[in-house]
């Protein structure tokens, strides 16, 4: 299963929020349970900082660009009442979706986008994905409007649009039990679409050695005495008032022993105010501000008690955070507290402040009860895990997509199906077109299909125009065999995209040969790399297309991919390339007919709805009908056509800088040339130089070294693709400026830049650092160095950075660049 | 756990969505814009107290974060099919369907 999560909740306001470590949380334990999964993360480039981040968090989860950004027009936070922005933004968003493909898509709080320039695009409207899934925190908006809606109209009809489109998601992950009730209760979802995957502490929340608290310095909060904790902040829910009235509440004697600490308390001045309206002492309240999470880990085991008087939930974190951490909880009984707090004697009525002081008295004055709650609340937390949660929903998301599809095995076209427009391209030998022609006959219910090649369709339709008309179909369906595939037909598939319908052959595909055009060439860089060119003019026997069956540049363009007995085995790239779905047309008995019809029509459907003409409509339909202006266009086809650009595979970028300017070809050119005659390099290699803000193959170069003609390898801008490996054996760190923008580009795609370092003193060494995500030195002294100047002077490097040794050959370069594709 | 929302309608919190929403409507005309900065920096106070919303409403290199720039122009290699700009024109000249019309 290919799943993409959206990270956006981890990067918006929500981060720094539960909502955000939740997304952070359980995307970390789903890579790490993924297995055979193909999980693919996604980041808001329009949030660099935090993309940034997300991107090392899992720099050693995932492999090389499985962690990517999108882009889109950016939203405007100034304005409120912007649901045309919102579905501009949102389609721009789907083309990324689109471009992976996937089978499902998780998107990690489905209310995300006020007052931002980002958003988690609505499911309404059609999300590209197969199985729409959304963690689902909490109703609480809805369940209190008088606080959260009313006072901002515009917030109102903001939240009822979202709300609304719940109802869209195939799957609703609650994250508590009260949680999942109340979607079932107040949105009438089905109760098989929504299921509990609970939640859990953070792993740094534990019990702390006696030794470390007593050295932990509380004076410097104004904490005198022993002390009760609230860390709630002034929302209305968390109910801080009923917390002081309650404190308040306590004999003077057992108030006096103790001060209540807080933390985020809105305006300050106002809640002096409600503390000496309470009757309370200025120095029995002690309010610290916002704290860390180190902070919040020494007073969770400090505290007397931890109180939550939450008058609702979605889960009840800090509950949880501060039994993990050995504290005697007490906590208001309602929404999923309890199912969290897991035992009733320490659960109050939180709209009573009588009730949370009788309980608050009890858990201050009563020590054996105090102590039970104490040992109670690790082994409490304990039950709770990311792994658990993660388990869950990869659980949950499974099974769905197993209902799904078996019911598309059913009835691969329901009843109600539009009927599809379909331009048909038959490159086979004359019988073979024969039943192929049989088995178009038999798509009549489904199709109006037009062939390409009979010379009858309109406005003079051939291969050589299908390109122009191309969007006047829904998909183009091309029925080939592998030795069809000729460059030719790879090139018209690239101009037109649909779907492949790969007839049964002897399994060979088109002979090898030295590539005639500059067009010729470019496929078979794309394909093989420049280790595939090297080989065709050597004309060495070298297996097809980097371990891939079908070549790259086919795979690429393809929306769907048929296979009549499922002969291919279509294996991954060495990372990042999204291959098409594959669909198998049972056996070829003619008694069939009707019912791969019918499988061949389901396909043809899913090419279609993977087609970018969707994307363009969706786009279309946010302008409503206003022509927007050039610039705008420009724009949004720009992101678009970037976001789609998602799908390519990973390859291996060499900068070639210093061999263009010097044309040396002495240990560098060794180096390049030892990596393309390796045989297992683990993606395709292209040889670059910096261009204008973009990358271009350095084709004369190539040529020198490997003694080619000079138009065997032809110049072209190479667009960075997710997964890419830029390795700069000598880069020109004097000129770096010209590498940022392409720097920015490969990380925005989650690809990985690998430097040679200079020696620690030389010049260029603090940029490198600055700018590597990989850096090799000549031995573990000369790491162990690079470190200490790192050390030394303070020098400005990626949270992620590696420094590693390397032999300076070619077999030790590919195996380094090769382990960030694992 | 809590929904992204607007706090509730405490005063202090509500006094800031005015505050935004005033200072929004000042850095629509420039001039007002340009003035509005100057009071802001002339006040240091009152531009910490107002960061947040300021930073909403001023340009991304104003507030001191990184711009994000629109991505260049794929090269023709990348593209695969028509250019989008192409599909859009073509979509937008098509007679809208209730689909179209923003119907979910």
């Amino acid at each position: 299963m290919r799943l993409i999560v959206d990270l956006f909740p981890a990067q918006s306001a929500s981060r720094q929020r539960g909502i955000g470590r939740f997304t952070l949380s359980l995307a970390k334990a789903m890579a790490a349970q993924a297995g055979a999964h193909d999980l693919r993360l996604l980041a808001n480039a329009s949030y660099p900082d935090s993309a940034a981040q997300l991107r090392a968090e899992f720099a050693g989860l995932v492999p090389a660009g499985a962690c990517a950004s999108y882009t889109h027009p950016p939203m405007d936070p100034r304005n409120t009442d912007n649901a045309r922005q919102e579905q501009l933004a949102s389609a721009v968003i789907h083309t990324a979706y689109q471009a992976l493909g996937a089978d499902a898509l998780l998107c990690a709080s489905p209310f995300e986008g006020w007052n931002e320039r980002g958003l988690v695009p609505q499911a309404a409207g059609g999300l590209p994905a197969g199985l729409k899934v959304a963690v689902l925190y909490d109703l609480i908006p809805w369940l209190f409007p008088k606080q959260h809606l009313d006072p901002v109209p515009d917030y109102r009809r903001w939240y009822a649009r979202r709300l609304a489109a719940l109802g869209q998601y195939d799957l609703l992950l609650a994250i508590s039990e009260a949680t999942r009730d109340d979607a079932i209760r107040l949105l009438g979802l089905a109760p098989e679409r929504v299921v509990n995957i609970s939640g859990a502490a953070d792993p740094q929340f534990r019990t702390l050695a006696p030794a470390v608290l007593a050295a932990a310095d509380l004076a410097r909060f104004g904490i005198a005495r022993p002390f009760v904790l609230y860390t709630g902040n002034s929302d209305y829910r968390k109910n801080l008032g009923g917390m002081l009235a309650a404190f308040a509440r306590l004999p003077r004697a057992v108030r006096d022993a103790h001060q209540l600490v807080v933390n985020q308390v809105g305006n300050i001045e106002l809640f002096m105010l409600q503390v000496a309206a309470a009757g309370l002492p200025r120095d029995s309240v002690v309010v610290t501000g916002r704290v860390s999470d180190d902070e919040l880990l020494v007073l969770y085991n400090a505290c007397k008690v931890f109180v939550f008087p939450s008058l609702y939930e979605g889960f009840g974190l800090p509950v949880l955070e501060a039994m993990a951490c050995g504290a005697a909880v007490i906590a208001g009984n309602n929404s999923s507290i309890p199912e969290v707090a897991g035992r009733a004697d320490l659960l109050f009525d939180a709209a009573s402040p009588e009730a949370i002081a009788a309980s608050l008295l009890r858990a201050l004055t009563d020590d054996a009860w105090r102590a039970a709650l104490r040992e109670y609340g690790p082994a409490r937390a304990a039950r709770f895990s990311w792994d658990k949660t993660a388990a869950a929903a990869w659980r949950a998301i499974e099974a769905a997509l197993e209902t799904r599809r078996a019911a598309a095995l059913a009835d691969p076209v329901p009843r109600g199906t539009p009927r599809l427009r379909v331009a048909a391209v038959l490159a086979l030998p004359a019988i073979a077109a024969e039943r192929a022609k049989a088995l178009l006959a038999a798509l009549a219910p489904y199709a109006d299909i037009v062939d390409v090649d009979a010379g009858d369709g309109p406005d003079g339709l051939s291969r050589a125009t299908l390109p122009q008309h191309w969007n006047r179909f829904d998909t183009v369906l091309y029925v080939a065999t592998r030795a069809a595939l000729t460059p030719d037909l790879v090139d018209l598939v690239r101009s037109a995209p649909g779907v492949l319908l790969l007839q049964e052959d002897a399994g060979a595909g088109p002979a090898a040969s030295v590539p005639q055009t500059a067009a010729e060439a470019s496929q078979l860089l794309r394909d093989e790399g420049l280790q595939g060119l090297v080989a065709r003019h050597r004309q060495q026997a070298r297996r097809s297309g980097s371990a891939l069956p079908l070549g790259r540049s086919l795979l690429e363009a393809l929306r769907c991919l048929v296979l009549e007995g499922g002969a291919v085995e279509l294996p991954r790239a060495g990372a990042a390339l999204a291959l098409p779905e594959v669909v198998l047309l049972d056996g070829g008995a003619r008694a069939d007919e009707a019912a791969r019809a019918r499988r061949l029509a389901a396909a043809l459907r899913a090419g279609a709805d993977k087609s970018w003409r969707g994307a363009a409509a969706q786009i279309a339909a946010a302008w409503q009908g206003a022509h927007p202006g050039e610039a705008a266009l420009d724009e949004v086809a720009r992101h678009a056509e970037r976001n789609l650009r998602l799908n390519r595979g990973a390859r291996i970028l060499v900068d070639a800088t210093r061999l263009v300017e010097a044309g040396d070809t002495g240990m560098a050119g060794a180096l390049v040339r030892g990596m393309c005659l390796h045989d297992d390099s683990p993606a395709p290699i292209e040889l670059v130089q910096p261009g204008d803000r973009a990358l271009v193959r350095a084709g004369a170069a190539a040529a020198a070294i490997f003694g080619l003609d000079a138009a065997a390898c032809p110049v072209e801008q190479l667009d960075i693709q997710p997964g890419d490996i830029l390795f700069l054996p000598d880069a020109p760190w004097e000129d770096i400026a010209r590498l940022l923008p392409v720097f920015d580009a490969v990380r925005q795609f989650g690809g990985r830049i690998v430097s040679v370092a200079p020696a620690p003193l030389a010049e260029g060494f603090s940029l490198a650092v600055r700018h590597s995500d990989l850096l090799l030195c000549p031995s573990q002294a000369a790491c162990d160095a690079a470190w200490q100047r790192i050390a030394q002077d303070a020098l400005e490097h990626a949270a992620a950075l590696r420094i590693l040794p390397w032999q300076e050959d070619a077999d030790s370069a590919l195996a380094l660049l090769g382990a960030c594709f694992d | 756990m809590r929904s992204p929302s607007p706090a509730p309608a405490s005063a202090p919190r509500l006094h800031s969505v005015l505050v935004r929403r005033a200072i929004g409507l000042v850095v629509k005309q420039p001039v007002l814009r340009r003035l509005a900065l100057r009071v802001a920096l002339r006040y240091p106070g009152l531009l910490q107290r107002f960061k947040k919303q300021l930073k909403d409403v001023m340009l991304p290199a104003e507030a001191g974060m990184p711009a994000v720039e629109a991505p260049g122009p794929s090269s023709p290699a990348t593209v695969l099919g028509p250019r989008f700009r192409d599909l859009l024109l073509d979509e937008l000249q098509r007679p809208a369907t209730p689909r179209q019309q923003g119907e979910p």
